[in-house]
Formats: C-alpha cells, sequence, structure tokens
C-alpha cells in the first residue's frame, strides 16, 4: 500500500477514501490490519469483492493466483514507511518491511531474531513487555514507545499491537509502528514551557489573574493573588471581581468595562479600593487586558499589585508636605513680624535719639564756658555714646530697609558698578595708594542698587582693612565652578582669624576693635542680605595679615525679574 | 530787615532745639509757633512769613500737605525737617523745598544764610 493515493476500504460501507496512511485514525487502522490478516489468511478465498472496488470483472479477479495477491501486498507493505512487523509468541521476528529493514537491520540476518539483536537492552525490554500485554490480553493494543537504537538516537514510537493465531494455532504479534518522534519532542518542549509559565505565574510576586466573562467568575488566580485577598484558590474560583471591590470601586470597573466593550481604549493600570475575605480594605493596582471572541469581551487578565502601604506612605507624604508648608508659612509670617517690628522701633527711636544728640551739642557749643571743666568730659561722653546709639540705629534701619525693598532686576555690570564703587573711595581719600585690579564684562542679573550696596561693603571693606598694609591691593573677579560663576573680592590687608568665621555676617558682630578699624558691623549683614535677595550664598576666606576673600554667588534669571 | 519765620513743629523738645540753633541765624526773627498745620494755614494772612520750618510728619494736615496749600503764598522759603531724610530723597511730593534732617544745625544755617 502506497502512502498517498492508498486506499482504503470501508468494510462497513464499501466506500474508497483516500487517506493518508500517517493519519489514519485507530479504528481505520483496525481495519486495514484485519484486512491485511483477511489478506495472508484468505489467499485462496475469494471473499472480496473486487468488482465494487476497482472495476475489475469478477470473472478475471478469480483467475489470480495467489502469488499475484501476495506480490500486490508485499509492495504496499514494503512502501509504507512505517515499521510493520510480525514476531512469534517468543518475540522471534517472521516479517519485517523494507522500512524496518532498512532502518534498524541493515545485511543481517533477521529471520529468527529478536529485540535484543536490533535495539539496546533497555528498549529491547520495553517492546517485549508491550507485546506480553498483548499476547496475554488478546487484545489490539496502542502503545507509544519511547526508545532509543544503537547509536542513542531516540525514537517514539505510536505502536499498533495486535494478536493474532494462525491456521495452526500458532501465536503471533503483529505491529504497525509509526514514527511519533517529533511530535512527541514538539509536544515535551510545549509541556516544559507550560510548566514554566505555570511556575513563573504561580509564584509571581504580583497577583496575577484570569476573569471569566460569561460566568463573571475569576478562572485562574495565582498564589500571590490569594495571599494578597486572603481567599484560598477554592474560595477565589467562586468570586467575581465585583465582589472584591468596594462599592465605589464596583462602579469604576463596571464603568470601564462598559467603556472596553463599546470600542473605547483606556489606561491599562487603574488603583481600587479592594476588599479582602474578613472586610478589610487594601489599595490594589489592577490591570486589565481583554480577550475578544465574536465581538464581545470573552475574558480579562491582568496583574494585581498590592499598593496599600505605597498609597499610605503617600498620604502620610502629603500630610507632612502640608504640615511643612504651613510651617514654613508660620515662620515666613514671624520672620517678616519680627523685621515690621525690628524697623518700627529703629524708625520710632530715631528722632529722640536725634533730639538727644541737638541737645547736647547746645549744652557744649552754647553753654561750654558757663560749665565746670569736668562737666565737658561728661558731655562729651554723652555725646559719644548717644552718637553710637544713632549709628547703630541708622544701621539697624538700613539693614531692615534692604529686606523690605522691592527689587527692579535686571542685567547689570558687576564690573561697572566696582569701577563705580572704587571711584567713590578715591574721590573720599584721594591720597590712598592703593592698587585695584577689576575684571571686565562680568555680567549678570540683579537689582543694581542692592548689588551697589553690598559691593561698596565689600571693597569698603577690603579698601579699609587694608589701609594698613604697605602696597596694598583689592581685587575684584570672577571664577567657575561646576559651570557656575562665583564672585570674590581679594585683598591683602589686616585679614581676621577663621575660628570666627561664622560671626562675620551677624550684625554688630566686629572681629576688630574701634581703635583699630571704625565701623559698626553691620556692612557684611547688609551684603548677606542683598545676596540672599538674590538668592545666592557669601562666604570667606582669611588668614590674619594674610588679606581676605569674600566669595558670593548670584542665582537670579531673567524670569524672576517678573516674580519679585 | 530781619526775616519773619515761623516753626510748625509738634513736639516741644524740637521747639527749644530750633529756637536755639536759631540764635547763630542773622536777621531772622522767629514769629510764631504752631503746632498743628491747621493753626498755621489760619494765621498766615496775618503773619505773611518769609520762611517756615515744617516738620513733615505732623498731627492733622501734614508738612507736605500743607506746602500744598500755601499755593498763595509763593514767595515764603519752605525747609521741611524730618527724622528721616533718605525716605524724602528721591520725594516728588516736596516740591522742589529742602528737606533737612532734624538736628543738622548747619544744613539749617547755610539754607537760611542764602
Amino acid at each position: 500500500m502506497e502512502l498517498t493515493g492508498g486506499k482504503l476500504v470501508d468494510k462497513q460501507s464499501a466506500i474508497l477514501t483516500k487517506v493518508d496512511l500517517q493519519t489514519l485514525t485507530r479504528i481505520e487502522l483496525e481495519n486495514l490490519v484485519l484486512e491485511l490478516q483477511n489478506q495472508v489468511h484468505q489467499s485462496t478465498s475469494d471473499q472480496i469483492d473486487y468488482t465494487k472496488t476497482t472495476g475489475i470483472p469478477q470473472k478475471s479477479l478469480n483467475k489470480e493466483s495467489l502469488q499475484e495477491r501476495e506480490e500486490r501486498l508485499t509492495a504496499l507493505m514494503n512502501h509504507n514507511p512505517s515499521l510493520i512487523f510480525l514476531k512469534d509468541d517468543l518475540g522471534r521476528y517472521v516479517y519485517l518491511n523494507n522500512s524496518y529493514k532498512r532502518q534498524f537491520v541493515g545485511t543481517k540476518d533477521w529471520y529468527g531474531k529478536t529485540d535484543f539483536d536490533f535495539w539496546p537492552k533497555e528498549s529491547a525490554e520495553l517492546f517485549i513487555k508491550d507485546d506480553q500485554i498483548v499476547l496475554d490480553s488478546g487484545k489490539m493494543h496502542q502503545f507509544l514507545e519511547d526508545s532509543t537504537d544503537m547509536e542513542g538516537k531516540r525514537y517514539c514510537w505510536l505502536c499498533y499491537k495486535f494478536p493474532f493465531t494462525d491456521s495452526k494455532g500458532k501465536k503471533f504479534v503483529g505491529g504497525i509502528g509509526i514514527n511519533a518522534t517529533e511530535r512527541v519532542i514538539a509536544q515535551e518542549a510545549l509541556h516544559e514551557s507550560e510548566e514554566r509559565y505555570r511556575t513563573l505565574v504561580r509564584y509571581a510576586a504580583a497577583g496575577i489573574y484570569e476573569i471569566d466573562f460569561t460566568s463573571e467568575r475569576f478562572i485562574e488566580v495565582n498564589d500571590a493573588m490569594c495571599q494578597i485577598l486572603g481567599y484560598t484558590r477554592q474560595e477565589l474560583l467562586a468570586l467575581s471581581a465585583s465582589d472584591i471591590l468596594d462599592e465605589e470601586s464596583k462602579k469604576i470597573f463596571l464603568n470601564r468595562v462598559k467603556l472596553a466593550q463599546a470600542g473605547q481604549q483606556l489606561d491599562n493600570n487603574i488603583e481600587y479600593r479592594v476588599c479582602k475575605k474578613g472586610g478589610q480594605v487594601i489599595w490594589g493596582l489592577l490591570n486589565l487586558r481583554f480577550r475578544w471572541e465574536n465581538g464581545k469581551i470573552a475574558a480579562a487578565s491582568g496583574i494585581a499589585h498590592d499598593i496599600t502601604e505605597r498609597k499610605n506612605a503617600e498620604e502620610a507624604l502629603r500630610e507632612s508636605e502640608q504640615k511643612y508648608r504651613l510651617q514654613a508659612e508660620e515662620l515666613a509670617a514671624a520672620n517678616k513680624e519680627l523685621e515690621s517690628f525690628s524697623y518700627s522701633i529703629s524708625h520710632d527711636l530715631r528722632t529722640p535719639l536725634q533730639a538727644l544728640k541737638a541737645l547736647s551739642s547746645i549744652l557744649i557749643e552754647d553753654y561750654a564756658n558757663k560749665l565746670e571743666p569736668e562737666l565737658h568730659g561728661h558731655l562729651r561722653r554723652i555725646v559719644d555714646n548717644s552718637d553710637k546709639m544713632s549709628e547703630l540705629v541708622d544701621d539697624m534701619l538700613r539693614l531692615a530697609r534692604i529686606s523690605r525693598q522691592e527689587m527692579n532686576v535686571r542685567q547689570i555690570s558687576l564690573s561697572n558698578i566696582v569701577e563705580t564703587v572704587v571711584n567713590e573711595l578715591y574721590q573720599a581719600e584721594p591720597d590712598r595708594k592703593i592698587d585695584v585690579t577689576v575684571a571686565e564684562d562680568i555680567v549678570t542679573y540683579g537689582d543694581s542698587g542692592l548689588i551697589h550696596i553690598a559691593l561698596s561693603n565689600l571693597i569698603g571693606n577690603a579698601w579699609k582693612y587694608s589701609s594698613k598694609t604697605p602696597d596694598s591691593h583689592i581685587e575684584f573677579g570672577m571664577m567657575l565652578k561646576e559651570g557656575e560663576p562665583i564672585y570674590y573680592v581679594r585683598d591683602n590687608g589686616a585679614g581676621f582669624n577663621m575660628k570666627f568665621a561664622n560671626k562675620l555676617f551677624e550684625p554688630f558682630k566686629r572681629l576688630h576693635s574701634d581703635k583699630e578699624f571704625s565701623g559698626t558691623g553691620i556692612g557684611l549683614a547688609i551684603v548677606k542680605r542683598v545676596i540672599e535677595k538674590h538668592h545666592g550664598k557669601i562666604w570667606a576666606e582669611s588668614e590674619p595679615g594674610k588679606g581676605a576673600t569674600f566669595y558670593f554667588t548670584l542665582s537670579l534669571t531673567p524670569k524672576d525679574s517678573e516674580n519679585i | 530787615m530781619a526775616r519773619r519765620l515761623i516753626i510748625i513743629e509738634d513736639d516741644e523738645t524740637w521747639n527749644f532745639i530750633y529756637r536755639q540753633q536759631l540764635r547763630d541765624a542773622h536777621d531772622i526773627v522767629i514769629a510764631a509757633e504752631f503746632e498743628c498745620a491747621e493753626d498755621a494755614l489760619q494765621q498766615l494772612p496775618q503773619l505773611n512769613p518769609d520762611v517756615a520750618i515744617v516738620d513733615i510728619s505732623l498731627p492733622g494736615i501734614s508738612g507736605l500737605e500743607f506746602a500744598e496749600k500755601i499755593q498763595e503764598h509763593p514767595s515764603m522759603k519752605i525747609i521741611f525737617v524730618t527724622s528721616h531724610q533718605e525716605e524724602y530723597l528721591s520725594n516728588h511730593n516736596t516740591h522742589g523745598h529742602l528737606v533737612l534732617a532734624k538736628g543738622d544745625k548747619k544744613g539749617l544755617l547755610s539754607t537760611l544764610s542764602v
């Protein structure tokens, strides 16, 4: 029988069916084998009506010899790629088709040999065991025999084995083995990957689930899903998505399903409030992937995360942010009040102090000769101290005014401002011998008035504290650090001890005595305030006797000119 | 002939100080002293002063408002005094009149000698 174009006689209906031998069903194969059996047995009888099958007149067929029939049969058997064989009840081969001979026997003698001669021990034992089942039961069986050949190559045989007794009562086992190796290997690979996938899903850290939309129930849930929800697998598979969502989330979910059904594209990850077993509500991040069948949603699968902790953390963060914001607002308000207070005090102290000064002057100038000499000293001290007080109040006012001042931010040239300041200092002290270096074209954004005040103080300080140094020198410049500009004023004057650096910018804290250098100590506090209004920082480095360098940054941009 | 001067000042201490300081001014006579601008405005026609020392911060009508109201006496020189001179450096409300710091004797005498 040839593989393709082979003809199978259906005993019941005598209809010719063209089939591929490889895809024969069990029943068909059984019939074939029975038919072959018949052929072998009834070589002389004419029970088969060939007229119906081949259209050859019966008369001529009757005259066919046994030999002709056997030739036909042999041709059919030998063109079959499957293994067809016959063994006696002791496992000895009495027939092998050509495919068997070609693949597994070669040129060896085969008649009377057993499986042990053609196959490795284990495979032979397997075959023989199956043969015995057939002999013992007297029935045809289908086996899947997983074997290896002598070279170790794997062969999976889909084997139909049947028992058969000849006219002399001798028992045989016949069989047809179809090579199903590729299919088996593919199935095994599929099974393995299914296993891998199943394990992945089962042990995934996130909940994985599938909902069937006909029954509206969970049809698949992994361990994590059960854990998150607090149900056993069994319990969960009896529930629907609605059962595990709270009222509001239920509405949201059902609405989303409706929209999706209508064809709308939705984002995938949605936060729902989920009810665990026992009623505890947690926050779940669920996503859904719908599966469509015939235009309707058939199922949805997705991943679920318990984000309760995250949500709680977010809430806590929001609360603490709120708290900090309130605190910051309160602080700002308190600061403003303090500033206002300090301003009004300084403001109101001015007048009485001015009166004090004026009255003392009157006493000294107009009544000097009428006073006893020792009173002159007392008066002088009164005047000096009230002068000092005036200065302090004036300084406090100046400092307070810096903060209150509205800024007019635009592009300014620091180089130009420094030049102006230096000129002012020269005008006040034309005889001063000092070397001043000013870097050119240094521009930035800021309020020119305030920056003038700041630089006036910084350069003024450098000027003042280097007045006792021969070859005094002042430098204004800029350097870059990580792309950001840092401006500096450097002198080679008296310098200061870095131990007190943190006091430098506090109002009225002086590091030199009035005898050495005059001043109230408000200058640097004013500078610091100006710098801070420009969102910058200021710091200093120094060594006593070696001069000092004051560094500062300014961080305003064109955008800030609208906001301040 | 001595110039006639009025003082509009609500703090008595300052009246004393101005008087004392004005002793060194030549040919100045203090014609009247007022505690508020309203009183001064009333008496202005009769007094017809040449100079007025006016405190900017007065109860009721302020010194600046007073200056605006006396347009009928354009020949009267006004000298503003204040404790917060820096606030009026670029102030347009002073109408060009001089603003002195309270207690500034030098400034007062120098502007009167002109």
